[in-house]
């Protein structure tokens, strides 16, 4: 036999003995065991190992819960219910919630701009206009400054030098 | 899925207690149990049994109907069992450190119960290949189902199993060597 063949299959057992290969290794590995003792053999310690986990995981098992782990449970059990209703009846609240609040803020933002905007021009059309008035020899050129809302006039004559008759 | 299981899922959905608590009653041994042999301990796997359940109450209106209900709970309990294992791999090792320590060759000869090594033999498999080896060998599921429920390749499933079955039969012969004889 082989030796390189050997060590392939021995490979291949963890495997082979849940029967996860393809067919035609399986029937390749089936064919050797057949020929090759040692191989053979350590097949049969897999199996053997595999078979006394699963006899000790099957008698080593836990019956059940008991009553009182099982009553505790289902406290449990109700108060995820409860939780459930709580927030999914608060997620809802909070959607009209956050809704009605949008409405309330854009119409009020909305209100406000258009009041202060027409209050504004309101105020413009209230402020006088600039006059300006030439004389014979003299300009009188009069201004309201916005800032400070105070009436200014200047006097220049005919050379436009400012006058010694400012306003204010 | 059977149409009265059906049922019960659908009034589950709805949020009513009782079809579900139905629902879940044959499949409490099997949860019980998976994270039993996944995690070695009773509390822990009580715990995490009622985890899974509380889990799936919670989340069951996210199930498909065309989906398997109890590949849906070994889903959530394997995900359930490797974090746990994940969080306390270190202070296990640690633990296994301390209590291989302690025990004294004399003591090794009286511990008969084969069980624990059961234990320390799955000890020395990665969570996935626990979980791997759990679903296939010892709950029987077939490549496909542990596939579906671990969410990984069939490949990933062969490989992950190929390593655990090698892995557990080299830790029971380091523990029974008499077990690899010929006569045994």
């Amino acid at each position: 036999m082989n030796k390189m063949d050997c060590r392939k299959i021995e490979k291949l057992l963890p495997l082979y003995i849940g029967g996860e290969l393809n067919k035609r290794k399986i029937e390749k590995i089936k064919k050797h065991l057949s020929k090759c003792k040692s191989c053979e053999e350590s097949y049969k310690l897999y199996l053997k190992t595999m078979k006394k986990i699963k006899e000790i995981a099957e008698k080593d098992i836990i019956s059940d819960f008991n009553e009182i782990e099982w009553k505790v449970f289902k406290n449990r059990l109700y108060k995820v219910e409860t939780l459930k209703t709580i927030y999914t009846y608060n997620w809802k609240k909070a959607i009209a919630t956050a809704l009605i609040l949008i409405g309330i803020i854009t119409g009020g933002f909305y209100f406000y701009s258009n009041y202060f905007h027409r209050k504004f021009e309101e105020q413009k059309k209230e402020l006088p206009k600039v006059s300006e008035t030439i004389k014979f020899d003299k300009l009188k050129v009069s201004f309201i400054l916005k800032e400070t809302n105070t009436r200014v006039i200047w006097y220049f004559d005919k050379n436009f030098n400012l006058g010694g008759e400012n306003e204010l | 899925m059977k149409f009265q299981e059906k049922i019960l899922i659908e009034n589950a959905k709805k949020g009513d207690v009782q079809s579900f608590e139905k629902l879940i009653l044959p499949y409490r041994k099997k949860m019980l149990n998976f994270a039993y042999r996944f995690l070695g301990n009773r509390e822990d796997a009580k715990d995490v049994a009622q985890e899974v359940f509380l889990k799936a109450f919670k989340y069951i209106k996210s199930f498909n109907t065309k989906k398997n209900f109890i590949n849906w709970l070994y889903q959530i309990n394997s995900n359930l069992c490797i974090n746990i294992l994940r969080k306390r791999e270190k202070e296990l090792a640690k633990k296994r450190e301390i209590s291989q320590n302690q025990k004294d060759p004399h003591s090794q000869y009286f511990l008969s119960e084969f069980k624990e090594k059961l234990f320390q033999c799955l000890a020395s498999l990665s969570p996935k290949e626990r979980a791997v080896f759990i679903l296939r060998d010892l709950e029987e599921k077939s490549i496909k189902e542990t596939a579906n429920i671990l969410k990984c390749s069939k490949s990933s499933i062969k490989f992950n199993l190929f390593s655990a079955r090698k892995k557990l039969k080299n830790e029971l012969l380091k523990f029974y060597p008499q077990f690899g004889e010929k006569n045994e």
